[in-house]
């Protein structure tokens, strides 16, 4: 094997590790539980609307 | 007898906004790399597009048109604050990084350090590219910029993150496509 297919190889393997690494970061953010501030802030908006259409 | 349902049938948008939150609070993570911010940057975008529901188009890409109001309001936030140091080549950030300790398998805690160096820009053309999902196309126009630009974008926040890593970047980092390739030759950035 040349030295330069080792190189590509490893390149395309960092790239590979990389674009993993990446999906996994965000795969673990979206798992995460969304705070009870978010779901009460719809909440809110959401009655604003209704009041608002009444 | 009509098939069409009654107006009030009709399903409205902001029913479909509780499903987006997750990859919204994802997405502020990966913008300011700390949850309680994250928190508030994604209260600001959700009321925004509360308010401006009626400019959504009914059958686009409702999380596309999400994810750029909340990257219009963090850079908006950034420019008032201007809490941020100016670091456009990263020389700042690669001075404060230390080489990650790594054998063969690469820690997840070197590649958040790492990830976390790269300026907002570049974080987020990964993850809307990367991780997310989203085509160039619908990143350039979520951006306001060219597809050739989040092309080479995304390759050089690779090329960044690898040199963060101490990874081996060559030409496969350029990806396949020889437009993304020329503009980043012309560009002067050179693979290792």
């Amino acid at each position: 094997m040349s030295g330069n297919t080792g190189k590509r190889q490893d390149s395309a393997a960092s790239r590979a590790l990389i674009e993993d690494n990446l999906r996994k970061v965000y795969q673990e953010t979206l798992n995460e539980e969304i705070p009870d501030k978010l779901r009460d802030l719809l909440e809110r908006l959401r009655q604003t609307q209704q009041e608002a259409g009444k | 007898m009509t098939d069409r349902p009654p107006a009030d049938a009709v399903r409205d948008p902001r029913d479909e906004l509780p499903e987006h939150l997750p990859a919204m609070r994802a997405f502020a993570i990966s913008l300011t790399r700390n949850s309680a911010s994250a928190d508030d940057l994604v209260q600001d975008a959700v009321v925004k597009a509360w308010s401006n529901f009626h400019s959504f188009q009914p059958g686009t890409n409702m999380r596309a048109w999400l994810f750029t109001i909340l990257r219009n309001t963090f850079y908006s936030n950034m420019r008032k604050s201007r809490r941020e140091v100016p670091d456009p080549d990263g020389a700042y950030s690669a001075m404060l990084f230390e080489k990650p300790a790594h054998d063969a398998r690469l820690a997840m805690t070197d590649f958040r350090t790492a990830f976390d160096q790269l300026s907002p820009q570049h974080r987020e053309v990964l993850i809307l590219v990367g991780a997310s999902g989203f085509s160039y196309e619908d990143v350039a126009e979520m951006t306001g910029v060219a597809v050739g630009t989040v092309k080479s974008r995304a390759s050089r926040a690779r090329l960044r993150l690898a040199e963060l890593l101490h990874l081996e970047a060559g030409e496969d980092f350029l990806g396949e496509d020889k437009t993304t390739a020329a503009v980043m030759s012309r560009s002067g950035i050179q693979a290792a």
